[in-house]
Protein backbone atom coordinates (compact mmCIF):
# COMPACT_ATOMS: atom_id res chain seq x y z
CA UNK A 1 0.00 0.00 0.00
CA UNK A 2 2.80 2.41 1.02
CA UNK A 3 4.73 1.56 -2.16
CA UNK A 4 1.66 2.26 -4.30
CA UNK A 5 1.09 5.62 -2.67
CA UNK A 6 4.70 6.86 -2.84
CA UNK A 7 4.51 7.92 -6.49
CA UNK A 8 1.18 9.85 -6.37
CA UNK A 9 2.23 11.58 -3.13
CA UNK A 10 5.55 12.64 -4.65
CA UNK A 11 3.78 13.87 -7.80
CA UNK A 12 1.28 15.81 -5.70
CA UNK A 13 4.11 17.49 -3.73
CA UNK A 14 5.85 18.44 -6.99
CA UNK A 15 2.63 19.94 -8.35
CA UNK A 16 2.13 21.95 -5.15
CA UNK A 17 5.70 23.30 -5.41
CA UNK A 18 5.18 24.08 -9.08
CA UNK A 19 1.91 25.88 -8.33
CA UNK A 20 3.57 27.91 -5.56
CA UNK A 21 6.55 28.83 -7.77
CA UNK A 22 4.28 29.86 -10.67
CA UNK A 23 2.09 31.96 -8.37
CA UNK A 24 5.20 33.58 -6.87
CA UNK A 25 6.66 34.36 -10.30
CA UNK A 26 3.33 35.53 -11.68
CA UNK A 27 4.45 35.33 -15.33
CA UNK A 28 2.27 32.72 -17.06
CA UNK A 29 4.05 33.18 -20.41
CA UNK A 30 7.25 31.87 -18.76
CA UNK A 31 5.96 29.45 -16.13
CA UNK A 32 2.24 28.71 -16.15
CA UNK A 33 0.82 27.01 -13.06
CA UNK A 34 -0.64 23.48 -13.21
CA UNK A 35 -4.12 24.91 -12.64
CA UNK A 36 -3.69 27.35 -15.56
CA UNK A 37 -2.56 24.45 -17.76
CA UNK A 38 -5.58 22.36 -16.80
CA UNK A 39 -7.89 25.30 -17.49
CA UNK A 40 -6.25 25.78 -20.88
CA UNK A 41 -6.59 22.06 -21.61
CA UNK A 42 -10.31 22.32 -20.90
CA UNK A 43 -10.72 25.52 -22.96
CA UNK A 44 -8.92 24.00 -25.94
CA UNK A 45 -10.43 20.53 -25.60
CA UNK A 46 -12.18 20.64 -28.93
CA UNK A 47 -9.19 21.33 -31.26
CA UNK A 48 -6.80 19.35 -29.04
CA UNK A 49 -8.87 16.17 -28.83
CA UNK A 50 -10.63 16.30 -32.20
CA UNK A 51 -7.89 17.55 -34.49
CA UNK A 52 -4.40 17.56 -33.05
CA UNK A 53 -4.37 14.45 -30.83
CA UNK A 54 -5.61 12.16 -33.66
CA UNK A 55 -3.02 13.71 -36.01
CA UNK A 56 -0.17 13.02 -33.57
CA UNK A 57 -1.46 9.55 -32.77
CA UNK A 58 -1.58 8.69 -36.49
CA UNK A 59 2.10 9.63 -36.86
CA UNK A 60 2.96 7.80 -33.64
CA UNK A 61 1.10 4.63 -34.59
CA UNK A 62 2.53 4.50 -38.10
CA UNK A 63 6.06 5.29 -36.90
CA UNK A 64 5.83 2.78 -34.07
CA UNK A 65 4.53 -0.03 -36.28
CA UNK A 66 7.24 0.51 -38.89
CA UNK A 67 9.89 0.78 -36.13
CA UNK A 68 8.76 -2.47 -34.53
CA UNK A 69 8.85 -4.22 -37.91
CA UNK A 70 12.24 -2.77 -38.81
CA UNK A 71 13.67 -3.33 -35.31
CA UNK A 72 12.53 -6.97 -35.22
CA UNK A 73 13.85 -7.59 -38.72
CA UNK A 74 17.27 -6.15 -37.81
CA UNK A 75 17.37 -8.08 -34.51
CA UNK A 76 16.55 -11.36 -36.25
CA UNK A 77 19.05 -11.03 -39.09
CA UNK A 78 21.79 -9.85 -36.70
CA UNK A 79 21.13 -12.86 -34.49
CA UNK A 80 21.06 -15.31 -37.38
CA UNK A 81 24.26 -14.24 -39.05
CA UNK A 82 27.47 -13.08 -37.37
CA UNK A 83 28.73 -11.28 -40.51
CA UNK A 84 25.46 -9.37 -40.84
CA UNK A 85 25.69 -8.43 -37.15
CA UNK A 86 29.23 -7.12 -37.61
CA UNK A 87 28.11 -5.15 -40.65
CA UNK A 88 24.89 -3.67 -39.24
CA UNK A 89 25.53 -3.17 -35.53
CA UNK A 90 27.84 -0.14 -35.87
CA UNK A 91 25.44 1.47 -38.37
CA UNK A 92 22.50 0.96 -36.01
CA UNK A 93 24.51 2.55 -33.17
CA UNK A 94 25.68 5.39 -35.44
CA UNK A 95 22.08 6.15 -36.38
CA UNK A 96 21.51 7.25 -32.79
CA UNK A 97 24.27 9.83 -32.91
CA UNK A 98 22.35 11.79 -35.58
CA UNK A 99 20.84 14.90 -33.94
CA UNK A 100 17.20 14.38 -34.89
CA UNK A 101 16.18 18.02 -34.53
CA UNK A 102 18.97 19.05 -36.90
CA UNK A 103 18.15 16.51 -39.60
CA UNK A 104 14.34 16.66 -39.37
CA UNK A 105 14.02 19.84 -41.52
CA UNK A 106 15.70 17.85 -44.30
CA UNK A 107 12.89 15.31 -44.10
CA UNK A 108 10.42 18.15 -44.67
CA UNK A 109 12.41 19.07 -47.79
CA UNK A 110 12.29 15.45 -48.98
CA UNK A 111 8.67 14.65 -48.15
CA UNK A 112 7.08 18.11 -47.83
CA UNK A 113 4.40 18.58 -45.16
CA UNK A 114 3.10 15.05 -45.69
CA UNK A 115 2.82 12.63 -42.77
CA UNK A 116 5.98 10.79 -43.92
CA UNK A 117 8.45 13.49 -42.83
CA UNK A 118 7.15 13.15 -39.25
CA UNK A 119 6.92 9.37 -39.47
CA UNK A 120 10.57 9.28 -40.51
CA UNK A 121 11.62 11.31 -37.44
CA UNK A 122 9.62 8.88 -35.29
CA UNK A 123 11.24 5.84 -36.91
CA UNK A 124 14.72 7.31 -36.51
CA UNK A 125 14.14 7.66 -32.77
CA UNK A 126 12.21 4.45 -32.18
CA UNK A 127 13.64 1.56 -34.19
CA UNK A 128 16.89 1.56 -32.22
CA UNK A 129 15.62 0.43 -28.79
CA UNK A 130 13.52 -2.25 -30.47
CA UNK A 131 16.41 -3.61 -32.58
CA UNK A 132 19.03 -3.55 -29.84
CA UNK A 133 16.85 -4.76 -26.96
CA UNK A 134 15.30 -7.64 -28.91
CA UNK A 135 18.72 -8.58 -30.30
CA UNK A 136 20.04 -8.68 -26.71
CA UNK A 137 17.06 -10.89 -25.88
CA UNK A 138 18.01 -13.38 -28.58
CA UNK A 139 21.64 -13.30 -27.49
CA UNK A 140 20.77 -13.88 -23.84
CA UNK A 141 19.34 -17.33 -24.59
CA UNK A 142 20.91 -19.74 -22.13
CA UNK A 143 23.64 -21.76 -23.81
CA UNK A 144 22.58 -24.87 -21.84
CA UNK A 145 19.04 -24.62 -23.20
CA UNK A 146 20.38 -24.33 -26.73
CA UNK A 147 22.60 -27.38 -26.10
CA UNK A 148 19.60 -29.31 -24.83
CA UNK A 149 17.74 -28.48 -28.03
CA UNK A 150 20.77 -29.59 -30.09
CA UNK A 151 20.83 -32.87 -28.16
CA UNK A 152 17.18 -33.34 -29.21
CA UNK A 153 18.33 -32.83 -32.83
CA UNK A 154 16.51 -29.51 -33.15
CA UNK A 155 17.12 -27.52 -36.33
CA UNK A 156 18.22 -23.85 -36.25
CA UNK A 157 14.65 -22.91 -37.12
CA UNK A 158 13.32 -24.98 -34.21
CA UNK A 159 15.83 -23.39 -31.83
CA UNK A 160 14.77 -19.94 -32.98
CA UNK A 161 11.01 -20.52 -32.92
CA UNK A 162 10.74 -22.69 -29.82
CA UNK A 163 13.52 -21.23 -27.66
CA UNK A 164 14.89 -17.87 -28.73
CA UNK A 165 11.63 -16.23 -29.76
CA UNK A 166 9.63 -16.99 -26.59
CA UNK A 167 12.74 -16.33 -24.47
CA UNK A 168 13.08 -12.85 -26.01
CA UNK A 169 9.46 -11.87 -25.29
CA UNK A 170 10.28 -10.07 -22.00
CA UNK A 171 12.89 -8.05 -23.92
CA UNK A 172 10.33 -7.25 -26.61
CA UNK A 173 7.93 -5.84 -24.02
CA UNK A 174 10.74 -3.77 -22.45
CA UNK A 175 11.59 -2.45 -25.92
CA UNK A 176 7.94 -1.61 -26.52
CA UNK A 177 7.71 0.32 -23.25
CA UNK A 178 10.78 2.34 -24.26
CA UNK A 179 9.63 2.78 -27.85
CA UNK A 180 6.14 4.14 -27.08
CA UNK A 181 7.23 7.37 -25.30
CA UNK A 182 10.04 7.79 -27.85
CA UNK A 183 7.64 7.46 -30.78
CA UNK A 184 5.38 10.11 -29.23
CA UNK A 185 8.36 12.41 -28.70
CA UNK A 186 9.49 11.71 -32.27
CA UNK A 187 6.07 12.58 -33.66
CA UNK A 188 5.93 15.80 -31.60
CA UNK A 189 9.43 16.85 -32.71
CA UNK A 190 8.49 16.15 -36.33
CA UNK A 191 5.41 18.34 -35.89
CA UNK A 192 7.42 21.11 -34.24
CA UNK A 193 9.75 21.20 -37.22
CA UNK A 194 7.22 21.01 -40.00
CA UNK A 195 3.53 20.19 -39.92
CA UNK A 196 0.08 21.69 -40.27
CA UNK A 197 -1.56 19.75 -37.46
CA UNK A 198 -0.66 17.69 -34.39
CA UNK A 199 0.08 18.44 -30.74
CA UNK A 200 3.72 19.39 -31.49
CA UNK A 201 2.55 21.84 -34.13
CA UNK A 202 -0.11 23.22 -31.75
CA UNK A 203 2.43 23.69 -28.96
CA UNK A 204 4.75 25.60 -31.33
CA UNK A 205 1.87 27.83 -32.45
CA UNK A 206 1.07 28.67 -28.83
CA UNK A 207 4.75 29.50 -28.32
CA UNK A 208 4.58 32.18 -31.03
CA UNK A 209 1.62 33.66 -29.15
CA UNK A 210 3.60 33.62 -25.84
CA UNK A 211 0.83 31.47 -24.37
CA UNK A 212 2.72 29.46 -21.73
CA UNK A 213 -0.27 27.39 -20.65
CA UNK A 214 -1.09 26.74 -24.32
CA UNK A 215 2.45 25.40 -24.86
CA UNK A 216 2.18 23.09 -21.86
CA UNK A 217 -1.39 21.84 -22.45
CA UNK A 218 -0.56 19.59 -25.46
CA UNK A 219 2.63 18.40 -23.74
CA UNK A 220 0.65 17.32 -20.68
CA UNK A 221 -1.82 15.58 -22.95
CA UNK A 222 1.03 13.73 -24.71
CA UNK A 223 2.51 12.62 -21.37
CA UNK A 224 -0.82 11.33 -20.12
CA UNK A 225 -1.43 9.40 -23.36
CA UNK A 226 2.11 7.91 -23.24
CA UNK A 227 1.63 6.82 -19.62
CA UNK A 228 -1.75 5.30 -20.42
CA UNK A 229 -0.42 3.30 -23.38
CA UNK A 230 2.62 2.08 -21.39
CA UNK A 231 0.25 1.04 -18.56
CA UNK A 232 -1.86 -0.98 -21.02
CA UNK A 233 1.29 -2.63 -22.45
CA UNK A 234 2.47 -3.48 -18.91
CA UNK A 235 -0.90 -5.08 -18.20
CA UNK A 236 -0.71 -7.13 -21.42
CA UNK A 237 2.86 -8.13 -20.48
CA UNK A 238 1.78 -9.37 -17.05
CA UNK A 239 -0.96 -11.48 -18.63
CA UNK A 240 1.08 -12.72 -21.61
CA UNK A 241 4.33 -13.63 -19.84
CA UNK A 242 3.67 -14.44 -16.18
CA UNK A 243 6.88 -16.50 -16.26
CA UNK A 244 9.10 -13.43 -16.87
CA UNK A 245 10.94 -13.72 -13.54
CA UNK A 246 11.70 -17.40 -14.18
CA UNK A 247 14.28 -16.68 -16.88
CA UNK B 1 25.55 -49.97 -26.61
CA UNK B 2 28.20 -47.24 -26.44
CA UNK B 3 31.84 -47.45 -27.44
CA UNK B 4 34.48 -44.73 -27.43
CA UNK B 5 37.39 -45.65 -29.68
CA UNK B 6 40.58 -43.55 -29.50
CA UNK B 7 38.65 -40.32 -29.03
CA UNK B 8 40.60 -37.07 -28.70
CA UNK B 9 39.02 -33.66 -28.13
CA UNK B 10 40.48 -30.22 -27.56
CA UNK B 11 38.57 -26.97 -26.94
CA UNK B 12 39.63 -24.18 -29.30
CA UNK B 13 40.42 -21.92 -26.35
CA UNK B 14 42.79 -24.45 -24.72
CA UNK B 15 46.41 -25.34 -25.50
CA UNK B 16 46.06 -29.06 -24.81
CA UNK B 17 43.31 -31.66 -25.31
CA UNK B 18 40.88 -32.40 -22.49
CA UNK B 19 40.36 -35.96 -23.79
CA UNK B 20 43.22 -37.86 -25.43
CA UNK B 21 43.00 -41.22 -27.15
CA UNK B 22 40.21 -42.35 -24.83
CA UNK B 23 38.55 -45.75 -25.30
CA UNK B 24 35.84 -47.28 -23.15
CA UNK B 25 32.49 -49.00 -23.58
CA UNK B 26 29.13 -49.35 -21.84
CA UNK B 27 27.04 -52.51 -22.16
CA UNK B 28 23.32 -52.49 -22.98
CA UNK B 29 21.10 -52.24 -19.91
CA UNK B 30 23.87 -51.22 -17.51
CA UNK B 31 23.74 -48.39 -14.99
CA UNK B 32 27.22 -46.89 -15.15
CA UNK B 33 28.47 -43.89 -13.16
CA UNK B 34 31.24 -41.64 -14.34
CA UNK B 35 33.07 -39.97 -11.48
CA UNK B 36 35.95 -37.54 -11.42
CA UNK B 37 37.02 -34.21 -9.99
CA UNK B 38 35.47 -30.93 -11.17
CA UNK B 39 36.59 -29.73 -14.59
CA UNK B 40 38.19 -33.03 -15.58
CA UNK B 41 36.06 -33.35 -18.74
CA UNK B 42 33.20 -35.65 -17.73
CA UNK B 43 30.57 -33.37 -19.25
CA UNK B 44 32.67 -33.07 -22.40
CA UNK B 45 32.27 -36.84 -22.85
CA UNK B 46 28.48 -36.37 -22.73
CA UNK B 47 28.56 -33.44 -25.13
CA UNK B 48 30.55 -35.53 -27.60
CA UNK B 49 28.12 -38.43 -27.33
CA UNK B 50 25.01 -36.33 -27.96
CA UNK B 51 26.52 -34.25 -30.74
CA UNK B 52 26.68 -30.90 -28.93
CA UNK B 53 30.45 -30.84 -29.57
CA UNK B 54 31.96 -31.98 -32.89
CA UNK B 55 34.13 -35.05 -32.60
CA UNK B 56 37.83 -34.21 -33.00
CA UNK B 57 39.32 -37.58 -33.80
CA UNK B 58 38.39 -41.17 -33.05
CA UNK B 59 35.01 -42.89 -33.23
CA UNK B 60 31.94 -43.01 -31.00
CA UNK B 61 29.73 -46.00 -31.68
CA UNK B 62 26.12 -45.94 -30.51
CA UNK B 63 23.41 -48.56 -30.83
CA UNK B 64 21.52 -48.10 -34.09
CA UNK B 65 18.13 -46.51 -33.65
CA UNK B 66 15.82 -44.65 -35.98
CA UNK B 67 15.54 -41.73 -33.52
CA UNK B 68 17.90 -39.98 -31.13
CA UNK B 69 20.56 -42.45 -29.90
CA UNK B 70 21.16 -40.72 -26.54
CA UNK B 71 18.77 -38.74 -24.34
CA UNK B 72 20.45 -35.99 -22.34
CA UNK B 73 19.39 -34.80 -18.89
CA UNK B 74 21.43 -31.79 -17.75
CA UNK B 75 22.39 -30.76 -14.23
CA UNK B 76 19.78 -27.97 -14.18
CA UNK B 77 16.30 -29.09 -15.18
CA UNK B 78 16.20 -26.50 -18.01
CA UNK B 79 12.43 -26.63 -18.24
CA UNK B 80 11.07 -23.88 -20.49
CA UNK B 81 9.11 -21.53 -18.21
CA UNK B 82 6.64 -20.59 -20.96
CA UNK B 83 5.60 -24.20 -21.56
CA UNK B 84 3.25 -26.27 -19.44
CA UNK B 85 4.66 -29.46 -17.94
CA UNK B 86 2.92 -31.49 -20.64
CA UNK B 87 4.38 -29.28 -23.38
CA UNK B 88 7.83 -29.38 -21.75
CA UNK B 89 8.04 -33.14 -21.69
CA UNK B 90 6.65 -33.53 -25.20
CA UNK B 91 9.32 -31.20 -26.66
CA UNK B 92 11.46 -34.06 -28.08
CA UNK B 93 8.34 -35.54 -29.73
CA UNK B 94 7.37 -32.16 -31.14
CA UNK B 95 10.85 -31.77 -32.65
CA UNK B 96 10.48 -35.19 -34.27
CA UNK B 97 7.19 -33.97 -35.82
CA UNK B 98 5.17 -36.60 -33.93
CA UNK B 99 1.41 -36.00 -34.50
CA UNK B 100 -0.13 -33.81 -31.77
CA UNK B 101 -2.56 -36.49 -30.56
CA UNK B 102 0.28 -38.98 -30.14
CA UNK B 103 2.40 -36.40 -28.30
CA UNK B 104 -0.45 -35.82 -25.86
CA UNK B 105 -0.99 -39.53 -25.38
CA UNK B 106 2.70 -40.30 -24.74
CA UNK B 107 3.09 -37.31 -22.40
CA UNK B 108 0.02 -38.39 -20.43
CA UNK B 109 1.36 -41.95 -20.15
CA UNK B 110 4.79 -40.87 -18.87
CA UNK B 111 3.27 -38.31 -16.49
CA UNK B 112 1.08 -41.04 -15.06
CA UNK B 113 4.08 -43.33 -14.68
CA UNK B 114 6.05 -40.72 -12.76
CA UNK B 115 2.97 -39.87 -10.67
CA UNK B 116 2.52 -36.33 -11.94
CA UNK B 117 -0.67 -36.47 -14.01
CA UNK B 118 -2.30 -33.63 -12.09
CA UNK B 119 0.57 -31.30 -12.97
CA UNK B 120 0.19 -31.64 -16.77
CA UNK B 121 -1.23 -28.15 -17.23
CA UNK B 122 0.91 -26.47 -14.55
CA UNK B 123 4.04 -24.45 -15.27
CA UNK B 124 7.58 -25.19 -14.00
CA UNK B 125 7.30 -22.35 -11.46
CA UNK B 126 4.55 -24.33 -9.69
CA UNK B 127 6.85 -27.33 -9.02
CA UNK B 128 9.41 -28.17 -6.32
CA UNK B 129 13.05 -28.95 -7.17
CA UNK B 130 12.49 -32.73 -6.99
CA UNK B 131 9.37 -32.55 -9.14
CA UNK B 132 11.17 -30.46 -11.74
CA UNK B 133 13.91 -33.09 -11.96
CA UNK B 134 11.30 -35.81 -12.42
CA UNK B 135 9.76 -33.79 -15.25
CA UNK B 136 13.20 -33.27 -16.76
CA UNK B 137 13.75 -37.05 -16.58
CA UNK B 138 10.36 -37.65 -18.22
CA UNK B 139 11.39 -35.33 -21.05
CA UNK B 140 14.62 -37.32 -21.46
CA UNK B 141 12.59 -40.55 -21.58
CA UNK B 142 10.41 -39.16 -24.35
CA UNK B 143 13.42 -38.77 -26.60
CA UNK B 144 12.90 -42.52 -27.03
CA UNK B 145 16.66 -43.00 -26.81
CA UNK B 146 17.94 -46.36 -25.51
CA UNK B 147 20.88 -44.61 -23.78
CA UNK B 148 20.26 -41.95 -21.13
CA UNK B 149 23.04 -39.48 -20.27
CA UNK B 150 22.33 -38.01 -16.85
CA UNK B 151 24.68 -35.17 -15.93
CA UNK B 152 24.64 -34.67 -12.12
CA UNK B 153 20.84 -34.50 -12.16
CA UNK B 154 20.44 -34.39 -8.37
CA UNK B 155 23.34 -32.13 -7.41
CA UNK B 156 21.12 -29.11 -6.72
CA UNK B 157 18.71 -31.00 -4.44
CA UNK B 158 18.76 -31.20 -0.66
CA UNK B 159 20.08 -34.43 0.90
CA UNK B 160 16.72 -36.04 1.70
CA UNK B 161 15.11 -35.22 -1.66
CA UNK B 162 18.27 -36.49 -3.29
CA UNK B 163 18.02 -39.87 -1.56
CA UNK B 164 14.37 -40.23 -2.61
CA UNK B 165 15.26 -39.25 -6.16
CA UNK B 166 18.08 -41.82 -6.30
CA UNK B 167 15.69 -44.59 -5.29
CA UNK B 168 13.05 -43.28 -7.70
CA UNK B 169 15.56 -43.20 -10.57
CA UNK B 170 16.63 -46.79 -9.90
CA UNK B 171 13.01 -47.94 -10.03
CA UNK B 172 12.48 -46.03 -13.30
CA UNK B 173 15.66 -47.56 -14.73
CA UNK B 174 14.46 -51.07 -14.01
CA UNK B 175 10.99 -50.27 -15.37
CA UNK B 176 12.18 -48.79 -18.68
CA UNK B 177 15.20 -51.08 -19.14
CA UNK B 178 17.36 -48.26 -20.47
CA UNK B 179 21.13 -48.00 -20.40
CA UNK B 180 22.20 -45.17 -18.10
CA UNK B 181 25.47 -43.26 -18.02
CA UNK B 182 25.37 -41.08 -14.92
CA UNK B 183 27.81 -38.30 -13.99
CA UNK B 184 28.20 -37.53 -10.31
CA UNK B 185 30.70 -36.03 -7.86
CA UNK B 186 29.21 -38.02 -5.05
CA UNK B 187 31.01 -41.34 -4.49
CA UNK B 188 28.25 -42.70 -2.26
CA UNK B 189 25.63 -41.88 -4.89
CA UNK B 190 27.73 -43.62 -7.55
CA UNK B 191 28.07 -46.77 -5.43
CA UNK B 192 24.40 -46.85 -4.42
CA UNK B 193 23.12 -46.55 -7.96
CA UNK B 194 25.61 -48.15 -10.30
CA UNK B 195 26.45 -51.57 -11.54
CA UNK B 196 29.81 -50.24 -12.66
CA UNK B 197 31.81 -47.09 -11.88
CA UNK B 198 34.15 -45.45 -14.36
CA UNK B 199 36.69 -43.29 -12.59
CA UNK B 200 38.55 -40.48 -14.33
CA UNK B 201 42.14 -40.95 -13.22
CA UNK B 202 44.03 -38.26 -15.06
CA UNK B 203 43.75 -35.03 -17.00
CA UNK B 204 43.58 -35.05 -19.98
CA UNK B 205 41.36 -38.11 -19.79
CA UNK B 206 43.29 -40.99 -21.37
CA UNK B 207 41.63 -43.87 -19.59
CA UNK B 208 38.82 -44.66 -17.17
CA UNK B 209 39.34 -47.07 -14.29
CA UNK B 210 36.46 -49.52 -14.31
CA UNK B 211 35.17 -50.76 -10.93
CA UNK B 212 32.30 -53.23 -10.52
CA UNK B 213 30.00 -52.51 -7.59
CA UNK B 214 29.54 -55.76 -5.63
CA UNK B 215 25.86 -55.21 -4.81
CA UNK B 216 22.67 -56.82 -6.14
CA UNK B 217 19.57 -54.97 -7.42
CA UNK B 218 17.16 -53.80 -6.11
CA UNK B 219 19.43 -51.66 -3.98
CA UNK B 220 18.77 -51.03 -0.30
CA UNK B 221 20.22 -48.28 1.86
CA UNK B 222 21.52 -50.76 4.42
CA UNK B 223 23.86 -52.19 1.78
CA UNK B 224 25.91 -49.03 2.13
CA UNK B 225 26.96 -50.11 5.66
CA UNK B 226 28.61 -53.33 4.45
CA UNK B 227 32.37 -53.43 5.19
CA UNK B 228 33.32 -54.07 1.54
CA UNK B 229 31.22 -51.10 0.41
CA UNK B 230 32.73 -48.81 3.04
CA UNK B 231 36.17 -49.96 1.90
CA UNK B 232 35.26 -49.29 -1.74
CA UNK B 233 33.93 -45.84 -0.87
CA UNK B 234 37.14 -44.96 1.03
CA UNK B 235 39.28 -46.24 -1.83
CA UNK B 236 37.39 -44.14 -4.39
CA UNK B 237 37.45 -41.04 -2.19
CA UNK B 238 41.21 -41.42 -1.71
CA UNK B 239 41.77 -41.79 -5.44
CA UNK B 240 39.74 -38.66 -6.14
CA UNK B 241 41.34 -36.63 -3.36
CA UNK B 242 44.77 -37.22 -4.87
CA UNK B 243 43.59 -35.37 -7.97
CA UNK B 244 42.08 -32.38 -6.18
CA UNK B 245 44.13 -29.22 -6.47
CA UNK B 246 43.04 -26.35 -4.20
Amino acid sequence: MKKNLASPIFLFVLLILWQAAAMGMNAAYILPSPIQILKKLWELRDPLFRVHLPATMSVTALGLLISIGLGLFLAIIMDMNESVRRMLYPIVIASQTIPTTAIAPLFVLWFGYSIWSRVLVTILMTFFPVAITVFDGFQSTKREMEELMISFRASRKDIFLKLKLPGALPYFFSALKMAIPLSIIGAAIGEWLGAQSGLGYFSKRMMTQLDGAGVFAPIVLLSVVAMAIVAVISLIERIAIPWRKEL
Amino acid sequence: MLAFEHVTYQYDSKDSPIIEDLSFSVETGDFVSLIGVSGCGKSTIFKLINGILPLGSGTIRLENTSGIPAGYMPQKDLLFPWRTIEKNISLPLELRKTPAAEQKEQAARVLEEIGMTEYAQKYPKDLSGGMRQRVSFARTLLTGAPLLLLDEPFSALDALTRMSMQEWLLSEWSRYEKTVLFITHDVEEAIFMSKKILLVEDKPIRSLKSIDVPLPYPRKREYMARPEIIALRDELVNMLRKQVKI
